[in-house]
């Protein structure tokens, strides 16, 4: 028996024995198990023995064995006595715990639409089984000092990467519509009844059949696999076969494509759900399986980088490994042809649930992206709020501390360890946090849909509900929360000395007096950073919206030119535009391949005829009849516009008239416009190389895209009216009659060329619907601020009342020795309003170096000006003074006989 | 009389009767070494408690030891009551042995 007293049993186990075991029985009890413990020991050891302990204490709990000491133990009712005390406390100070709680639950719940929005954002294409293997091929080209990144390849990227290499299983390539169709595609279908419904959808792409299999879209009817084997097949989404077939079943229903071409349903998928970056509403396979009616042939297969290309890696393949192999198959299958142009390409590997946050800026994008600093700047402001949540509650809690001194005295005397009374205001913050929670969902379940509205987005639809580790942080920031929140004010509460409190003599620690300021400090650092980011993102969605474009946005009515069309177009199109022009609030009539608001995807070489190929550079295609300067009002720097007659010819050895753009002629390196004109350059266009062109007019610079891009070069071409529809018809109209002019447009359209939908909208709507991100990044930037400036005034509101209702009877005092309510206002404000100002001057710098990177991303900007290191701080000063000011005058205008007789 | 044991009541009060000391500890092992099987201290402890109930043993608080972590023993001892009903036990239970015919027990 000597050898197993080395051992001991478990002691917790022990404890629980000695705890739960009554005097009468913990003798036999414990006496025998440790009895049996060493025998064990020695028989079949230590390990066992514990194990056998812990078992047996266990075994041992019965009725008789259990005290009445731990069923109803002293720490019961004590538990129960800190529940109502607290309860009693919150009841007390209504509008101190209603402040408490508010701040905190709306801090809580804006970080929960942060958490929300977050996970959406990055749950982008993560529904794809294969989405950590599926890689989009994406292409840079470099010419000179020049370099184009694209989001999409050659046609022969794809096949070529799976024959090459064995690491690739399968490549998927898509190309939109607007590629092949041009601005938007009409689709028609008949009934049995013969009436015919038209719809325009420009979400329409041509993909190989493995686009299905690469990718899981879910299928309601149809096999993924083979739907699309059949080049007339066609497979459409939910949405679109309700608006086409209505409750029948679209499977084998024949579909219409511009008039011309029919194709067959084959199967209908689920809509494509937001998270997904590519956004389609009908796939057909047509184009790419029969190359456009033969019209592509072998030769374009390294030429025309215009498809978006994936590719699934298998499970060992190593994606760096295999972009680095990449060149070698650009050398080998485009290499001669390149430097024969003096151009060179690279091929990357882009991670496909990267493709949402983390795209560097590539042009060919279909969908704009959303980006990871917005992310990380909602992350920042999720954090900066639930800090200044909890800041609040400190604050608050321990400057009432002061009130609670007496009890804790009372406790003390009593006999309350410290250790109780740290775990009494402990549980007391986890029943405010738990409010503050409870709450919290409340507000977010109740408010969602309207910051789904402000988001145009469902943002549960990313959100697994079901996900354990998304509750697991929510309870883990709950605990965390309430337990940092609460430990301070717990400990500050229970280090009061006895005597000093129950004498009266209490009046708050000078270092807990500086940290409360500390953190008020830090409040107003933060709200001052989020005010000023705020206002610099208004500034410059404001900017943006009201920059002069370079063209009068305002008044032009877009029309879609019609889809639908036979022999006749030209000639309708030109007794269309004579029509249009008889109304007397249509002012002018233009007839363009491209409008301002997005960019434009043709664009070939330039290079002026003295400069070598190394010089070429991009520059975008506009084609455009007579009035198109005139209707838009675009400035003619010099020269002129072009001439009745002319239009382009395709004719090699011919001097073709073009407009460019002043950026386009400060590219070709010529110093000023009256030296470009009437110069010669040359440009590519199509399939022929080496046009030449003559500058016969150069235009002012104006936004085709929105102001975050720069000025793009373009080169005008002219057509004929009488040979040239375009894609778009704008209308200068009048301000007066809108909707009269419009459904007078639309009677003509609609005479002119049935069976097309009709589609039209204003330019401005048009172009400021790029900006639409960067509204709703400011809204959102605005209403979380919002938020964490009222969360931080509550905060100010609670601790001045509080700081004020110490001092009642210093006020009573002062005013009886004749202090006026201005002069004391003045007083208790002094120490906000040096706060307010610290606070302003550490917040500058920060503010000043985050919105410097931010406003970099916008080729124009506002400056950065004073307005918004001035106006936050401003407003902050104001909210204290304003909340210290209330309260003075409440407390100064009571009879000061009243406040003192309290004694 | 009321007799009425279970199997392991009567296993720990027959041994009450002949060791020196039963307690927890001592009864758990004699047990083991009696029948086999083995048992937990908190068992023993549990019939000990309810023989105690029905009167069958009585209990004394006895020595305590270094090993025990200074707790002493609780001790049982068999009553006379205990004693009579183990052995109207023993009796009933010869009187229906009695009644096997040789035969059948040969078999066996």
């Amino acid at each position: 028996m000597t050898t197993g007293k080395n051992h001991t049993p478990p002691k917790w186990a022990d404890r629980f024995l000695e705890w739960y075991c009554t005097a009468q029985h913990i003798e036999e009890v414990q006496g025998d198990l440790y009895e049996a413990f060493f025998l064990r020991c020695n028989e079949s050891g230590v390990a066992w023995a514990r194990f056998l302990f812990i078992v047996d204490v266990f075994r041992s709990l019965s009725w008789r064995t259990v005290s009445q000491k731990a069923v109803t133990t002293n720490s019961i009712p004590m538990f129960r006595n800190y529940f109502i005390i607290g309860y009693r406390n919150l009841l007390r100070n209504k509008v101190f715990s209603l402040i408490n709680i508010s701040g905190l639950a709306i801090g809580l719940a804006a970080c929960f639409f942060i958490v929300l929005y977050v996970r959406f954002e990055m749950s982008y294409d993560r529904f794809h089984t294969k989405s950590d293997r599926i890689f989009r091929v994406t292409n840079y080209r470099f010419q000179g000092s020049n370099s184009t990144k694209m989001a999409t390849c050659n046609p022969g990227t794809g096949p070529a990467m799976k024959a090459e290499f064995p690491e690739v299983t399968d490549y998927a390539r898509a190309v939109h519509q607007s590629l092949f169709m041009g601005g938007v595609a009409a689709w028609s279908h008949t009934d049995n009844e013969g009436s015919m419904k038209v719809f325009n959808e420009e979400l329409l792409y041509d993909v190989d059949p493995s686009f299905l299999t690469v990718f899981d879209f879910p299928f309601v009817l149809g096999n993924p696999h083979d739907v699309l084997s059949d080049p007339k097949s066609v497979v459409v989404s939910e949405t679109v076969a309700k608006k086409f077939f209505g409750k029948d079943n679209p499977l084998g229903k024949t579909m219409v494509l511009n008039g011309r071409r029919d194709f067959t349903v084959t199967g209908v998928f689920k809509d494509v759900p937001e998270n997904s970056h590519i956004k389609f509403n009908i796939l057909t396979s047509y184009f790419l399986k029969n190359g456009w009616d033969g019209f592509w042939n072998d030769d374009w297969d390294w030429k025309w980088s215009e498809f978006e290309t994936y590719v699934v890696l298998d499970n060992s393949a190593n994606a760096i490994e295999l972009e680095s192999k990449l060149s070698t198959l650009v050398e080998k299958y485009a290499g001669a042809r390149l430097r024969g142009m003096n151009q060179r390409e690279e091929l990357h590997l882009q991670p496909l649930t990267d493709i949402h946050l983390r795209s560097p800026k590539l042009t060919n994008e279909r969908q704009t992206h959303g980006s990871e600093q917005t992310i990380n700047f909602l992350m920042i402001i999720a954090a900066l709020i639930l800090i200044i949540a909890w800041i609040n509650y400190i604050n608050l809690s321990t400057s009432k501390s002061i009130e609670r001194a007496q009890e804790v005295g009372l406790r003390k005397v009593a006999g309350a360890s410290r250790r109780q009374l740290v775990t009494q205001f402990l549980l007391e913050s986890f029943a405010v946090n738990f409010l503050a929670i409870v709450l919290s969902f409340v507000i977010v379940i109740v408010t969602l849909p309207y910051f789904n509205q402000l988001l145009e987005k469902d943002i549960l639809e990313g959100v697994q509900l079901n996900d354990i580790w998304f509750w697991l942080a929510l309870i883990g920031v709950f605990v965390l929360g309430s337990f940092i929140a609460g430990l301070y004010p717990a400990f500050v509460l229970s280090s009061y000395r006895i005597m000093n409190v129950l004498k009266g003599k209490f009046f708050g620690t000078r270092s807990g007096i500086a940290l409360r300021k500390t953190l008020v400090g830090f409040q107003f650092v933060i709200t001052v950073i989020l005010m000023a980011g705020t206002v610099v993102v208004f500034q410059q969605v404001s900017f943006m919206r009201n920059q002069d474009l370079g063209y009068s946005k305002e008044q032009l009515l877009i029309i879609q030119s019609p889809k639908v069309t036979d022999s006749t177009i030209h000639s309708k199109g030109l007794v269309f535009k004579t029509e249009l022009l008889r109304n007397t609030t249509i002012h002018n009539v233009t007839k363009t391949n491209e409008i301002p608001g997005k960019a434009i995807t043709q664009m070939n070489f330039l290079r002026r005829m003295d400069q070598d190929l190394e010089d070429n550079f991009l520059c975008n295609h506009f084609f455009m009849d007579l009035n198109f300067i005139d209707t838009y009002g675009v400035k003619l720097v010099a020269g002129r516009n072009f001439r009745q007659g002319e239009e382009f010819i395709w004719e090699e050895s011919a001097t073709h008239p073009v407009i460019l753009n002043e950026k386009a002629i400060r590219m070709l390196g010529f110093q000023s416009t009256t030296e470009a004109i009437n110069q010669r350059a040359y440009f590519g266009l199509g399939s022929k190389q080496e046009w030449i062109g003559e500058i016969v007019g150069i235009t002012g610079d104006f936004h085709q895209q929105s102001l975050k891009n720069d000025y793009d070069p373009i080169i005008f071409f002219p057509a004929l009216d009488s040979r040239f529809f375009g894609q778009y018809v704008t209308l200068k109209v009048s301000t007066e009659y809108p909707e009269e002019t419009i459904s007078f447009v639309e009677m003509e359209y609609k005479k002119l060329f049935p069976g097309n939908q009709f589609n039209y909208f204003f330019l401005d709507d048009h172009f400021n619907r790029q900006y639409a991100a960067d509204q709703q990044f400011g809204k959102i930037f605005g209403l979380f601020s919002t938020l964490a400036l009222v969360i931080a005034g509550l905060g100010l509101f609670g601790l001045s009342t509080f700081m004020i209702s110490q001092r009642i009877k210093e006020i009573a005092v002062r005013k009886v020795l004749g202090a006026t309510i201005p002069g004391m206002i003045v007083l208790f404000s002094k120490d906000f309003v040096k706060l307010v100002i610290l606070a302003s001057f550490i917040a500058g710098p920060i503010v000043y170096l985050v919105v410097d990177n931010w406003l970099k991303s916008f080729a124009f900007h506002v400056p950065i000006g004073w307005v918004m290191f001035v106006v936050p701080p401003i407003v902050l000063l104001v909210i204290s003074l304003a909340t210290i000011a209330v309260q003075t005058i409440k407390t100064g205008s009571v009879n000061p006989t009243k406040s003192l007789r309290l004694e | 009389m009321n007799y009425r044991l279970g199997n392991l009541e009567e296993t720990v009060l027959l041994i009450t009767m002949y060791m020196e000391e039963a307690y927890g500890v001592s009864v758990a092992e004699e047990y083991k070494r009696q029948t086999g099987a083995g048992i937990s201290v908190p068992a023993i402890h549990t019939v000990l408690r309810r023989l105690e109930d029905k009167g069958l043993v009585k209990s004394k608080m006895g020595e305590s030891s270094p090993e025990r972590g200074g707790r002493r023993k609780r001790i049982y001892v068999p009553t006379a009551h205990g004693f009579n009903v183990i052995n109207q036990i023993k009796s009933d239970r010869l009187h229906m042995w009695s009644k096997i015919p040789q035969m059948k027990l040969n078999k066996g």
